[in-house]
């Protein structure tokens, strides 16, 4: 692969992982009292576990074609991210006896089911309503299908090099792909502030900003595996 | 997931010296690796203590702020900078553009990590819109101490810094993703741990120095995964082990004994006083 | 479809079944992850307590790390040609010293570093609860490595997946911490923290720290705490846990690569009916909190 599309691919991932933060509704340490909306943990968290479910799934895909891995990549993330949310709200309804409710939003955007009343007086919602599920199935996909792309994007940028043999290969490529996907996760959970329910929230106009620096890090990261590839190159040949 | 605020409390430890610590000891330790298949890992492993040290105080110093996303993401975060900024540093130290230079590996790794720690901070900070006066000076510092930890520790399990043999020996096994996590951990725990109002630098830097020899400890059971790593007929896994476990008891020790004299009260049975609202 | 395969998954879902109960119930008795924000400021706003602060967060982080420790000895166990299972209990074991002595210096950390809301620090607590934790904890060390081994053994000739075992129990580790701070911890923040508040409703923000700090007789401990959450939250969060892994080597080694993705999708849009048909459940049941 050539070194142009090494980078564009990996700022397309970087992009589409970073992007995908904004929709995972998490509240944050207060949701797991079931004071805050979205899943009980953290942005970067959640993300990591949803992103490494999808990385091994995409590369299952392996020696597919580009969409194949990506799809692979968003199908492993959106299962975690969709069994996580029900078995939370499982928890929240039977467990605790509560309705999963925004405080965001008056009326659920998608079911159209009035919130406001729902919810606890003292709190800022709790469980996963339909639209924070909706966003976070949304999330899964586009984190999921960028994970996938870099993955892809470094197995193809390796392939052919004379030091890349299949002994060395899940290992390089999975750790490099497993540290873009991180990097660019943590620096979109900071742009929203560590929290966030789901494309219905306010914050979520900060997707832009999140967009831009998670691309213009992917870049540079882009650049750090094409250095890899060249030290990849003699080992085991000539250079 | 508590989050703290307002800026690092006082340091007895100055930030200066423990970069330099992190630093010389860390690249000392890489740079003795070829030494000889016993004395080299060990050095190689001390200088990832070094390093993770060095990494704690840091991460004490910028997590202080608060970053709204808890403690550990910046930990893994820089951790993956880290380790993508080794792997390019030794990669290109072993390339054909820098032919027989590949001596320069080392430092090249903790060159290219602290860059991207750099850039990623100041995006954070220019786009994103973080307000922590500090978050490039520690993000470039965690990033090199991640650096130094990972590539001491694979330094030591493959008994060399060259970059075909960490790729063949390291990397291609998976044992790359312990030392990942694992030196996360241990850089980002002192300081989480030791959270709170009354936390101080010298405790949270014994909890370091404790952290940094019981992830030796674990370098020194792998290693025997590596039958290359014996010098005379003693196994490097052996001394290792026994130097790691040594100091991880000494820095324990200190800890514990320092947790106990700084405790409001130490009890080992019963209720808790009765306390003024 | 080879039997065979099939067999195995199975036997994989199993193990991350039980390695997802196990690893909520050990993070519950040492109030690991978010709810520990709670055990945390409860101090300060004058509620003493005899809690394990076991913050070692994040817990991924921390899963990810017991499990590549206990994985990664056992792959080089495995490389001497020791038997699988001997290899596997010695990783899990020594992953288990390690979560110990973590939970150690968290627990002591925290606690001190509160020393001026007068919060003692409880040896007792500490070390009667480490028996439990490190129990737990092997349980779920040993299923997450056992089921990574699995993924790795050449059965018919391939492997299930290309990745090498200590990357595999470092991916597992961390999706399991993830789950397991998303999903059971649920069960005791919202409900066991705060028991001594009505059932049905979200803890405001005004009681927060307000944690019920005493039991039937005498103190509340993190012990307790276990045998609350072992009834529902951990449970759950093995199921979540186990089906994630059964479906995701389910669907391609039934339905073929594209037709697995398909069969996927078709999960995920089922667990989204699923979630609809509870929230209406919830909200027809128990009815709004004002009218």
């Amino acid at each position: 692969m050539d070194p142009i599309t090494l980078l564009l691919l990996i700022m397309i991932g970087g992009i589409l992982i970073g992007g995908g933060v904004h929709f995972i509704p998490v509240g944050g340490a207060p949701a797991a009292m079931a004071t805050a909306t979205g899943v009980g943990t953290g942005t970067a968290m959640l993300a990591a576990g949803a992103g490494l479910s999808g990385l091994v799934t995409a590369a299952s895909m392996s020696g597919q074609p580009f969409y194949i891995i990506a799809l692979g990549g968003a199908v492993g993330a959106m299962l975690m991210i969709a069994l996580t949310m029900v078995t939370a709200n499982l928890i929240y309804v039977f467990g605790a006896g509560i309705v999963p409710s925004s405080a965001k939003v008056e009326i659920d955007p998608i079911t159209g089911r009035n919130q406001e009343k729902y919810v606890t007086p003292g709190t800022e919602g709790h469980g996963i309503p339909t639209v924070c599920f909706v966003s976070g199935l949304l999330g899964g996909l586009l984190g999921g299908a960028g994970g996938g792309l870099v993955y892809y994007a470094i197995s193809e940028g390796f392939k052919g090099l004379n030091g890349f043999t299949p002994e060395i290969a899940g290992g390089l490529v999975a750790i490099v792909a497993v540290g873009i996907f991180f990097i660019n996760s943590v620096i979109a959970s900071y742009n929203i502030g560590g929290t966030i329910e789901g494309f219905h929230d306010p914050k979520f106009k900060r997707i832009g900003s999140g967009i831009i620096s998670c691309g213009i890090a992917s870049l540079v990261m882009g650049a750090f595996v094409y250095l890899l590839t060249i030290g990849v190159l003699p080992i085991g040949g000539v250079a | 997931m508590s989050a703290a605020g307002g800026g690092p409390a006082g340091s007895a430890i100055s930030s200066e010296l423990l970069l330099v610590i992190g630093i010389i000891g860390g690249l000392i330790g890489i740079y003795l690796t070829p030494l000889n298949h016993l004395f080299g890992p060990l050095f190689a492993s001390l200088g990832a203590v070094c390093a993770i040290v060095w990494g704690s105080d840091a991460i004490r110093r910028v997590a202080s702020y608060g970053l709204g996303t808890g403690v550990p993401s910046i930990g893994y975060m820089s951790l993956s900078i880290g380790i993508i900024g080794t792997l390019a540093g030794i990669a290109l130290a072993s390339s054909s553009l820098l032919r027989g230079l590949s001596v320069v590996g080392p430092v090249l790794a903790l060159v290219l990590s602290m860059v991207l720690g750099l850039v990623v901070a100041i995006l954070a900070k220019k786009v994103v819109g973080m307000k922590i006066p500090i978050l490039e000076r520690c993000t470039a510092e965690i990033a090199g101490a991640a650096a130094l930890s990972v590539l001491g520790f694979s330094a030591a399990f493959a008994g060399s810094y060259d970059f075909a043999q960490i790729l063949t020996l390291v990397i291609g096994p998976g044992y790359i993703a312990l030392f990942f996590i694992l030196n996360t951990l241990a850089i980002q725990h002192p300081f989480n741990a030791c959270l709170g109002p009354n936390e101080n630098q010298v405790r949270t830097l014994k909890l370091a120095g404790a952290c940094g020899f019981l992830a030796m400890v674990i370098i020194g059971i792998i290693t025997i995964g590596n039958p290359a790593l014996t010098w005379k007929g003693i196994p490097a896994s052996l001394l290792i082990n026994i130097v790691g476990l040594g100091g991880w008891i000494i820095f324990f020790k200190k800890y514990v004994s320092a947790s106990f004299k700084e405790a409001a009260s130490v009890k080992w049975t019963g209720l808790w006083p009765k306390i003024e609202e | 479809m080879d039997p065979l395969t099939l067999g195995i998954v199975a036997l994989m879902g199993a193990a991350a079944t039980i390695a997802g109960a196990s690893e909520d119930i050990e993070t519950d008795i040492g109030s690991e992850s978010n709810p520990n924000s709670q055990v945390q400021l409860a101090p300060q706003m004058g509620h003493l307590h005899r809690f394990i602060n076991k913050a070692v967060a994040g817990e991924p982080v921390a899963y990810g790390a017991w499990a590549g420790i206990a994985g990664t000895i056992a792959f080089v166990l495995l490389n001497l040609h020791i038997m699988p299972i001997l290899a596997i209990t010695v990783g899990a074991a020594v992953g288990t010293l390690i979560l110990v002595v973590y939970t150690i210096t968290s627990h002591m950390g925290r606690i001190v570093s509160q020393s001026q809301f007068q919060q003692p620090l409880f040896m007792d607590a500490l070390l009667e609860a480490l028996g439990p934790i490190a129990g737990h904890g092997f349980i779920a060390l040993f299923c997450i490595v056992g089921l990574s081994t699995l993924i790795v053994m050449p059965i018919n000739g391939t492997p299930l997946h290309i990745f090498p075992l200590p990357l595999l129990a470092v991916i597992w580790g961390i999706t399991l911490g993830a789950i397991g701070s998303s999903t059971g911890d649920v069960h005791y923040g919202s409900e066991s923290e705060y028991q001594h508040y009505p059932f049905g409703g979200g803890i405001p923000v005004a009681n927060q720290g307000d944690i019920t700090t005493k039991a039937e007789l005498g103190a509340k401990n993190s012990i307790d705490v276990g045998n609350f959450c072992a009834k529902f939250g951990g449970p759950l969060t093995g199921i979540c846990f186990g089906f994630l892994v059964f479906f995701s080597f389910w669907i391609t080694v039934v339905f073929g690569l594209i037709g697995g993705l398909i069969a996927g999708l078709v999960i995920v849009l089922l667990l989204l009916f699923i979630n609809e048909r509870l929230e209406n459940f919830a909200r027809t049941k128990y009815g709004p909190y004002k009218e």
